[in-house]
């Protein structure tokens, strides 16, 4: 199977690999994992006073299709609102990168990552209404 | 024909392995594709389609992971990593990372070592935990329990399965490098 050349761009040049402080009130970490595989995946979230995430991180132990995946997702929600990168889906993950059926649980992790990392990020800061 | 049924045995998971390699050398010669050169075209094709499920009922059923797998396939129930404990998921997380420093190369002898071991010890708890709860199906089974009682003992299975699994990974992992 081939990877697409998106696919081969992200792992060769991931974007946002790293860490944020995991103790950073202003920070959401989601940490999420696919049995199957075996891959397990850390996306962080920074968010600014006016609720938009001014960076994100990752790291990922997986297959080329995982590291895209995340990575393409720290791209993507950085700027965003909560709101705006709840709304990301996974498909829209799948269409980006071109991934084959047998990699869309790849884009499932990447996706329920960044929930985890928001919802995270909303504990520290109690319920809101 | 589920697997299970290849070898006549009711779905249960402490399988005596000696029962099972003799049962399987049985069957293998019973269904030859040699003894049915003659036999006509459509039992010859059956002896053939028959081996074939032989063998992956085999190979399956006397795995001891492979096995609980299949049973847990037979009832609709997938692994499923999304009620893997945060814990477990940080531990394995640490882990990859002191691989990582192991395949680049970092790491020192010792510390190999003794991420081996960690792993190993982590998979032997697992593989403890997979055998006390298979033997727990087998009383179920044969104490003709409940639906419910049974949906909810293959919902145990399947996650001690999720969670092996990553660990599994790893020493697979460590082994490679």
């Amino acid at each position: 199977m081939a990877y697409s050349d998106k696919v081969i761009d992200h792992y060769n040049n991931p974007r946002n690999v790293g860490a944020l402080p995991k103790e950073d009130p202003n920070v959401g970490t989601g940490l999420v994992g696919a049995p199957e595989c075996g891959d397990v995946m850390k996306l962080q979230i920074k968010v600014n006073d006016s609720g938009v995430i001014e960076d994100a991180k990752f790291k990922t132990f997986g297959c080329g299709s995982a590291i895209a995946s995340s990575s393409l997702a720290t791209e993507w929600v950085k700027g965003k609102t909560l709101t705006e990168a709840l709304a990301i889906k996974n498909t829209d993950i799948v269409k980006e990168l071109s991934l084959p059926p047998v990699k869309i649980h790849c884009s499932v992790l990447a996706e329920d990552a960044i929930k985890a990392a928001i919802t995270d990020w909303k504990k520290k800061h109690g319920p809101k209404d | 024909m589920d697997y299970f049924e290849v070898f006549g045995l009711p779905r249960i998971l402490g399988i005596d392995l000696a029962v099972l390699e003799k049962t399987f050398h049985e069957l293998s010669r019973k269904y030859h594709p040699d003894y049915f050169s003659t036999a006509p075209p459509a039992e010859k094709t059956q002896a053939v389609r028959m081996t074939a499920l032989l063998n992956d009922a085999y190979r399956t059923l006397r795995h001891p992971v492979r096995r609980v797998e299949y049973l847990l396939t037979l009832y609709g129930f997938k692994a499923d990593g999304s009620k893997v404990p945060q814990a477990l998921l940080t531990e394995v997380f640490e882990i990859n990372e002191q691989l990582e420093e192991v395949k680049a190369g970092r790491a020192s002898v010792e510390e190999i070592d003794s991420l081996r071991a960690q792993i190993k010890e982590k998979r032997e708890r697992f593989d403890a935990e997979l055998q006390e709860a298979s033997l727990r199906w087998d009383e179920l089974v044969k104490s003709g329990a409940s639906e419910p009682a049974r949906k909810e003992h293959l919902a145990r299975l399947a996650e001690i399965l999720s969670e092996s699994s990553y660990i599994r990974n790893l020493e697979r992992d460590l082994d490679k490098s």
